[in-house]
C-alpha cells in the first residue's frame, strides 16, 4: 500500500503549527485501523456516533448534506491528510456525510485516542483546534464564492483552492494541479447546473486556463486562473508560522 | 445507466459534452438539459442583461445518435413582453 502512515497529516499539522519531536513521535504513534473505499463509498454517515476520527491518506472525499427534494450540496472538498471528522471527536453525532470521490484510503483513529493525545500533548491539541478553524475558514469562503461569484469564478476559484491545498500536503506541482471530479461533483460543490459547469469549463478551456482528460481537470496557467477566480489565499491561513 | 451527451450549440461558442450524463432515461436526460439552459440564461442576464436565445441543445446517445434536440427558447416561457 502506498502510505501507510500518518506523515500527512503531520505534514499538514506542521504546515500551521509548531511540533517538538516528542509531538511528531506521539502523533505517528497514534493507534489507526486502515480502510480502503470505492468512490462514493460512505467515510461517515450523517446522524451516526463517531466513534473514529478518518484521516485521509490517498484520494479525495467531499462532505455533503441532501435537502429536502433530494438535491445534494457538497459543502466541503478533503485531500491527503486531512481528518475530515475532527470535529465529531467532540460533537459526537455525525451531522453531515463524507462521501469518497476518488478511490481511497483512510486511517481510523480511534476517537479516545485522539481526545487522549490532545490532553497530554498541548501543541497538538492546538494544532487540531487550528484546523478546524481553518476548515470554518475554508466554508465561509465557499458560502462567498457560491453566493456572490459568477458561475466561471466560482469553478475557478475552487480548482485553485484544491491545487494550493494539494501543495500544502506535499504532491508536486503536476499531481496538485489536477483534480478528478465529475461535472455533478462540481455542479453540486459549486451550486451549478451539470450542463452550465460544462459550458464554465470550455470556457476556461478555451482561454489556455485549463485542460480537461476526460474526468481529470489540470491547470495550465495558475497565475490567470487567480485572477479569473478572485483568489486570495488569506483564508487557507498558510503562514501562521511566519510571526 | 445510459449515458446522455447534452451539446449546447450556439453561434458564439459550441460546447459538446464528451463526458455524457448517467441518466435513468431520455425524458430525465431533458429536463437535465432544460434546467442547466434556464440557468446559464439566467445567470448571463444577471451578468450581462442580455437574454440571447440564439442557441439549442442537442441530446445524443453514447453513438452520437441526435435523440432531442430544442431551442433555448422551448426551456423558458416569456410573459409581458412589453409591445415594440
Amino acid at each position: 500500500m502506498e502510505d501507510v502512515t500518518l506523515q500527512r497529516l503531520l505534514t499538514k499539522l506542521k504546515s500551521r503549527s509548531h511540533f517538538e519531536p516528542d509531538d511528531e513521535a506521539a502523533l505517528m504513534a497514534l493507534p489507526f485501523t486502515l480502510k480502503e473505499l470505492d468512490p462514493s463509498g460512505y467515510l461517515v454517515r450523517q446522524g451516526e456516533r463517531a466513534e473514529f476520527t478518518c484521516v485521509l491518506l490517498s484520494g479525495f472525499a467531499y462532505r455533503q448534506k441532501i435537502v429536502g427534494d433530494g438535491g445534494r450540496q457538497i459543502v466541503a472538498l478533503q485531500v491527503p491528510g486531512d481528518a475530515v471528522d475532527l470535529q465529531n471527536s467532540l460533537l459526537k453525532i455525525a451531522d453531515h456525510s463524507v462521501q469518497a470521490l476518488s478511490a481511497i484510503t483512510m486511517a481510523r483513529i480511534p476517537r479516545k485516542a485522539l481526545l487522549e493525545i490532545a490532553a497530554t500533548h498541548p501543541r497538538i491539541a492546538h494544532a487540531f483546534w487550528l484546523d478546524t478553524l481553518v476548515d470554518g475558514s475554508i466554508a465561509w469562503e465557499w458560502i462567498a464564492n457560491i453566493g456572490r461569484r459568477d458561475a466561471l469564478m466560482r469553478l475557478a476559484h475552487l480548482l485553485c483552492e484544491i491545487a494550493l491545498r494539494l501543495e500544502v500536503v506535499g504532491f508536486h506541482e503536476g499531481e496538485a494541479h489536477k483534480l478528478p471530479m465529475t461535472q455533478e461533483q462540481m455542479g453540486d460543490a459549486l451550486g451549478l447546473t451539470t450542463v452550465h459547469v460544462h459550458r464554465m469549463i470550455k470556457q476556461l478551456e478555451r482561454s489556455g486556463l485549463i485542460v480537461r482528460d476526460k474526468r481529470t481537470i489540470a491547470i495550465l496557467d495558475e497565475h490567470r486562473l487567480r485572477e479569473v477566480a478572485d483568489f486570495q489565499r488569506a483564508y487557507l491561513h498558510l503562514n501562521l508560522l511566519d510571526d | 445507466m445510459p449515458i446522455f451527451h447534452i451539446h449546447i450549440i450556439n453561434q458564439h461558442s459550441d460546447c459538446p459534452d464528451p463526458e455524457g450524463h448517467d441518466l435513468i432515461d431520455l425524458e430525465v436526460a431533458r429536463r437535465v438539459a432544460i434546467a442547466g439552459v434556464r440557468e446559464f440564461l439566467a445567470h448571463e442576464i444577471v451578468k450581462k442583461g442580455m437574454l440571447d436565445l440564439r442557441g439549442r441543445v442537442n441530446i445524443e446517445d453514447d453513438e452520437g445518435v441526435i435523440l432531442a434536440s430544442f431551442p433555448f427558447d422551448d426551456a423558458i416561457n416569456v410573459v409581458g413582453r412589453a409591445a415594440v
